[in-house]
């Protein structure tokens, strides 16, 4: 039934995102044609100009709307009418959560991949092949300074946007599901949960800030300068606890007020 | 499945036809772009550069070093293996004079063991490089050819960062020709001569069909007087310059030049003597 679910959760994205990817590479390609008339006159100047706003607009609209558009879906789907629908599947609340969280981070994936297919018909050509030059000669300049490290760095890298995809999903899941506990004016009552929970956030930072000034670092800047890789090492693996540990608590959080707290509209 | 494979022919033809349309920026950083070669020498627009040497320093000092570089399209020297893109971001900068006969490079990331010039106080350094096929008409033509043929100006412009270039007019050069031959000029031997202006204008020479120019002088505005500021160096490669005060009957020629370039003469700057004034 999970894979059920799943591909249902698919198939809405798909019916959204494939037309949006689909401009997404129009344009892309449309930039591209411009460039074929190389005329020195303000008038294509302005053109060709235009087509690189637009492609940058629709790139950042082509990342932006899966994150909105998952949100509109899990509290469509879990919080309104349609949760009646929704709850009476037999799947457990872990299920829909794991569902509708995987679903938002692989369009993302999917967005980042599209947007990178949309770079490669924007620049199909030569400035292509030195684009890829240049990036083989960054990597290749990389490795032969830092070594090994890159690889590792790239894969903590990799690890570490994955999870924070994930946190992010269901951080916007949190705010809906907290907003849902009240009776009236929910979505607005989520955006002033999102909004109290970044007070709260910077509030603890300011703190944190404020006691680091009285700590004597020097002991570890010393270790820092004698360990710079492994500093970085450190950090990277450090924001993947962390950024697993605030998954771990904000999943809780929605699967308890789903699990008990349930208010549907 | 026939569709689909024709469709995909269609695709793959027309992202053939894009791989042959090249890009306007590309082709300039790549017309733009150097390379070192093992021996230290420059490969540019399939040229070979080789460093003036020292041997040449009488070259070097009287002619080169005043030399007009074209600094409106910057070239930039790299290792081979750089991809053009990158040549900006990991390249030495450079200028090109005399037609692309010389490169002036500078910067820090200069081949080592040069035995070539500093032309600057800092901790800075420009070289000059020649074209290898050319180096001997090169220098040949510095040393012995260098008969000023016209005069030309070259105006910085703050306000737009555009850079104006031109010849002088006839009356114009020939006003010039007349001061410097029967106008007696102050001579300048150690530097302490203070002269106050409004406004400047390099003067430069051409020789050889305009393929070399030098910056000789600057022409001072001020307070509706114009003089000549003229500058050569000796046989012991000293540097002298002599001052001279342009007669009014000239004065409406040179007016008429600042006009065409839309330098204003009569602003009045809030303290012309003291910021403008300028140590030579």
């Amino acid at each position: 039934m999970v894979k059920k679910l799943f591909k249902h959760e698919l198939n809405a994205y798909w019916r959204i995102m494939l037309p949006m990817w689909g401009i997404l590479l129009a344009v892309a390609l449309l930039g591209r044609i411009i460039q074929f008339f190389e005329f020195d006159h303000f008038v294509y100047d302005i053109v060709n100009g235009s087509s690189v706003i637009f492609y940058t607009l629709a790139v950042a609209v082509a990342l932006v709307f899966p994150v909105v558009f998952a949100i509109i879906r899990f509290y469509k789907n879990l919080f309104t009418g349609e949760g009646y629908l929704s709850f009476t599947l037999p799947v457990t609340v872990s299920q829909h959560v794991t569902v509708k969280v995987l679903a938002a981070v692989l369009m993302a994936v999917l967005s980042f991949a599209v947007a990178l297919v949309s770079l490669c018909v924007i620049t199909a050509g030569e400035v292509l092949v030195e684009l890829w030059k240049a990036g083989i000669y960054i990597l290749n300049y990389l490795h032969t300074e830092i070594g090994a490290h890159l690889w590792w760095f790239m894969l903590e890298a990799v690890v570490l946007v994955l999870v924070v995809l994930v946190s992010q999903a269901l951080y916007y899941d949190t705010c809906i599901s907290i907003g849902q506990l009240f009776r009236k004016n929910r979505v607005l009552a989520a955006v002033g949960v999102h909004f109290g929970i970044y007070l709260i956030c910077q509030v603890i930072s300011t703190i944190g800030i404020i006691i680091a000034m009285f700590v004597d670092w020097e002991p570890l800047m010393l270790w820092v300068e004698k360990h710079p890789y492994a500093t970085i090492h450190t950090a990277m693996c450090g924001f993947i606890v962390l950024s697993i540990c605030a998954c771990v608590v904000e999943y809780l959080v929605v699967y308890m007020i789903i699990r008990r707290r349930l208010n549907l509209e | 499945m026939k569709k689909m494979k024709r469709v995909l022919a269609v695709v793959c033809a027309f992202v053939l036809c894009l791989s042959l349309c090249g890009c306007r920026e590309l082709d300039e950083m790549k017309a733009n772009h150097a390379t070192w070669m093992e021996n230290g020498y420059i490969l540019w627009n399939d040229y070979t550069y080789i460093p003036l040497y020292s041997t040449d320093e009488a070259v070097y000092y009287e002619y080169v070093e005043d030399l007009n570089w074209d600094d409106s399209e910057v070239i930039y020297v790299t290792q081979p293996d750089v991809p053009v893109l990158l040549s900006e971001m990991m390249g030495t900068n450079g200028y090109t004079g005399a037609g692309g006969l010389l490169l002036e490079v500078n910067g820090y990331d200069y081949p080592p063991s040069m035995s070539l010039h500093d032309t600057m106080e800092y901790d800075y350094k420009n070289y000059i490089y020649c074209r290898a096929d050319m180096y001997n008409w090169t220098v040949e033509a510095l040393q012995s050819g260098y008969e000023i043929q016209d005069y030309g100006y070259y105006f910085y412009d703050y306000d737009t960062g555009y850079v104006k270039r031109g010849t002088l007019a006839d009356a114009q050069r020939q006003a010039i020709e007349d001061v410097l031959k029967n106008v007696t000029p102050i001579k300048d031997t150690n530097g302490d001569h203070y002269i106050y202006y409004d406004q400047s204008l390099t003067i430069t020479a051409y020789s050889m069909a305009h393929l070399f120019s030098q910056g000789i002088g600057e022409l001072y505005y001020n307070n509706g007087t114009y003089t000549l500021e003229y500058s050569y160096y000796d046989e012991e490669y000293n540097r002298y310059d002599e001052f001279y005060d342009i007669p009014e009957k000239y004065t409406a020629l040179f007016d008429e030049l600042f006009d065409k370039l839309g330098i204003q003469r009569n602003v009045v700057f809030q303290d012309t003597s003291t910021t403008l004034g300028e140590n030579v």
